[in-house]
């Protein structure tokens, strides 16, 4: 009969096919985007300490596990230069991370993405990053390309937005100098005449103790030119709030670009945050009286 | 030469029982084939009469069992670890990727080939008894549409279990239509999530619902499914080709097939088949069924294998009861009901229209009523038995077609068509785009 021999083929066919499916997952299993960042850090040190510290390079997938955060960060898979003397000078993702603040801040007790944001379960670069509006991830890696897409004056110091979640009662935090000017902005400018910050103030304007964690679709974007993100409705709402919403009472303050990131940066990390006590600050309630003068004391982890 | 001879001899699948006997034994000897007729008629086996649904699905549900079971030793069901869990099967479990995705794909393929085969199960006629004695073939229809319902509920539970935003919000829209269910609406709803919210106490009823009582319902029901089709003779074409024998005037035969040897001395089936076990009409099930069997096996698993490196499972945000995912959508097999229910929500003058009411309750509950009882509301003849668009069922089959395609219409305007707050958009417009954070 024909249509038996049909089914010998057939069952050849989608046989041997399934065995092809099986060997391509097979050979993708051996092939992620970390082996060939590994490989390159692993030829760069060769390059600069030689053969024997090369061999010191782990291999496999490296994650920093912080239960008291309740993160997973495996940024490390790629970013191996972090803690290696004589990385600083390299490109990325083999960088060696500035030291000063992770003595402050020990990688094993704090992970990565808590201060600089990304997703850390992802072992690939677009997942990481999190850059990318497709992706559903709301906590992208504060650095370039989110800053460039904000078309913020300083897009590198964005991450400052997430010393302010552990730092927020600190009147000045060291090393976060937006972050600072904001705050001394809110003094200066007496937002809490008008406005609930820290839950304190007035309420004539918007409580803004916990704004950063309205949903974007709470605003309205009908006036607001760029990108469709909340970051930038606070930034072209600072510039001049009228533009965004006619009828609005609050005033112009005719705040510059510097002004706009800084402040837009501070209501940002105005949000809630579940964190062990052991990982806030001691209160760091006065400002240092001269600018010049550097902090009394650093943030304890 | 002798060597390469025997071994493509061996590949070319060359054996054949030597007798009637040897082919019969071959099948109940066989644990995992026993409950194979020993003869199988041409109609039965070809994919033009049955396509092979029923067989696509049964596979469907063992890759199902296989790589929930690997699922089952990851995953965690506790709304702190479902997400987190989830997020590790896909980046760092080794072939996690593709197991989730095979269990995803495979578990919306059952739902589809369930459906389709329901389609080809009425269209056919084949609930319909035949001219054998002792069928209950509107029973077995009844079974297949428990089994369908199961196999919805399974994907529906399961559709939870990732934690994300898409899976709450499906699963609140899914729910929430329980609502609208006169008197009963809110305890249903309160029974099935534990409490009033979609939190822990729904997550583990979701997920024992999941992983043990609907499998062991389906599998139940799987069973009695195929025991019921033995019992009635085989598929219901098998009447036909009864039928046509009949025809040519070859009496009927009384024949025992299911006692104990013949010796068991109380009732037994006695079953007046018309034999349809002539050459032109049958062959044997060994090997031509099994070897059929195989490429059904092999090329369902190709297909949702294929499906699954293509197709990405989704995972969106973390469940966040506070932010409503927009649109929120339920799971695309009850987004025909989720339209319905948009539609049917209206003002007529002063008299408002419950859509959950309507499109939630009252008409799904009115199809499946009348799903369940259509065998017994079918008085066509004998001779629409088992076969694609009887004439004599004509009518009956354009209203369950208009009816299945106002349900593919709905599903396909719900799922594609419907963007965010549930704007109707074209397949070619660009949805809004939704503000982010950064």
């Amino acid at each position: 009969m024909k249509s038996q021999n049909s089914d010998i083929g057939l069952a050849y066919l989608s046989g041997a096919l399934l065995l092809v499916v099986t060997g391509w997952v097979f050979w993708d299993y051996y092939r992620p985007e970390w082996k060939e960042y590994q490989a390159e850090f692993q030829a760069m040190i060769t390059e600069r300490f030689g053969e024997e510290r090369a061999q010191a390079v782990p291999t496999g997938l490296q994650q920093i596990w912080v239960p008291e955060l309740d993160r997973v960060d495996r940024c490390v898979t790629c970013h191996l230069g972090i803690e290696w003397e004589g990385m600083e000078d390299a490109p990325n993702p083999y960088r060696a991370h500035p030291p000063g603040i992770l003595a402050a801040h020990s990688l094993n007790q704090y992970g990565c993405t808590v201060c600089h944001g990304g997703q850390g379960f992802a072992t690939d670069l677009e997942g990481a990053h999190a850059t990318s509006s497709e992706l559903h991830w709301e906590d992208p890696l504060l650095y370039t390309e989110i800053g460039q897409s904000l078309q913020v004056e300083s897009p590198t110091r964005l991450l400052e937005i997430k010393c302010n979640i552990c730092h927020r009662y600190d009147a000045h935090t060291e090393g976060a100098e937006y972050i600072n000017y904001a705050k001394q902005l809110v003094e200066e400018q007496r937002c809490a005449l008008c406005h609930k910050i820290n839950g304190q103030g007035a309420l004539v304007g918007p409580d803004l103790t916990y704004v950063a964690d309205q949903s974007p679709e709470h605003y309205d974007y009908t006036n607001v030119p760029g990108k469709l993100a909340v970051f930038n409705w606070h930034m072209v709402h600072f510039r001049n709030p009228r533009d965004v919403v006619p009828e609005s009472v609050m005033p112009n303050f005719n705040f510059g670009p510097r002004e706009t990131q800084a402040l837009t940066m501070l209501v940002m990390s105005w949000k809630r945050a579940s964190l062990p006590a052991a990982y806030i600050p001691p209160p760091n309630l006065n400002p240092p009286a001269p600018p010049e003068e550097p902090a009394a004391e650093s943030a304890a982890p | 030469m002798l060597v390469a001879k025997t071994i493509w001899k061996k590949l070319t699948w060359t054996w054949k029982p030597e007798s009637e006997f040897e082919a019969g034994d071959s099948i109940v000897r066989n644990l995992l084939l026993h409950w194979f007729p020993s003869k199988i008629t041409f109609d039965s086996m070809s994919f033009r009469y049955s396509l092979w649904l029923g067989t696509a699905s049964a596979v469907l549900f063992v890759i199902l069992t296989l790589t929930g079971v690997v699922l089952m030793f990851l995953y965690v069901p506790s709304v702190e670890r479902a997400y987190a869990s989830v997020k590790d099967i896909e980046y760092v479990v080794a072939f996690g990727w593709f197991m989730r995705g095979l269990h995803r794909i495979g578990a919306h393929l059952m739902v589809l080939i369930v459906f389709v085969h329901m389609i080809r199960v009425f269209l056919t006629g084949g609930y319909k008894n035949g001219v054998a004695a002792g069928q209950n073939r509107p029973l077995n229809w009844i079974i297949g549409v428990l089994l369908l319902l199961s196999t919805l509920l399974l994907s529906f539970t399961g559709y939870l279990l990732p934690w994300d935003q898409l899976a709450f919000w499906a699963i609140t829209v899914g729910t929430n239509i329980a609502l609208a269910a006169p008197l009963v609406g809110e305890q249903i709803r309160f029974l099935l999530l534990g409490g009033n919210e979609i939190a822990q106490s729904a997550l583990i009823r979701f997920y024992v619902l999941h992983c043990f009582v609907l499998p062991t319902a389906v599998l139940l029901l799987f069973a009695w499914h195929m025991w019921r089709i033995r019992k009635d003779g085989g598929l219901a074409c098998v009447d036909q080709a009864a039928l046509s024998q009949k025809k040519e005037k070859t009496e009927p035969v009384k024949s025992k097939t299911y006692s104990l040897l013949g010796i068991a001395g109380t009732r037994t089936v006695h079953v007046e088949t018309t034999l349809v076990d002539e050459d032109r009409y049958a062959t044997n099930s060994s090997p031509y069924l099994t070897r059929r069997l195989l490429v059904a096996i092999l090329a369902t698993t190709l297909i949702a294998a294929l499906m699954a490196i293509g197709i990405e499972a989704p995972l969106e945000e973390p469940a966040n009861p506070a932010v409503t995912s927009n649109p929120a959508k339920a799971p695309w097999y009850f987004l025909w009901l989720q339209e319905l229910v948009a539609d049917t929500t209206m003002r007529i003058g002063d008299i408002t229209i419950n859509g959950a009411l309507v499109g939630g309750i009252i008409i799904p509950g009115l199809l499946s009523g009348l799903l369940l009882l259509w065998p017994y509301l079918d008085r066509s003849p004998v001779s629409a038995t088992g076969v694609w668009f009887g004439p004599e069922r004509l009518r009956q089959n354009i209203v369950f077609l208009f009816i299945v395609l106002l349900i593919v219409i709905l599903t396909i305007v719900g799922t594609y068509m419907r963007g965010p707050y549930w704007v109707l958009y074209w397949p070619w417009e660009a949805w809004e785009l939704l503000p982010r954070h950064f």
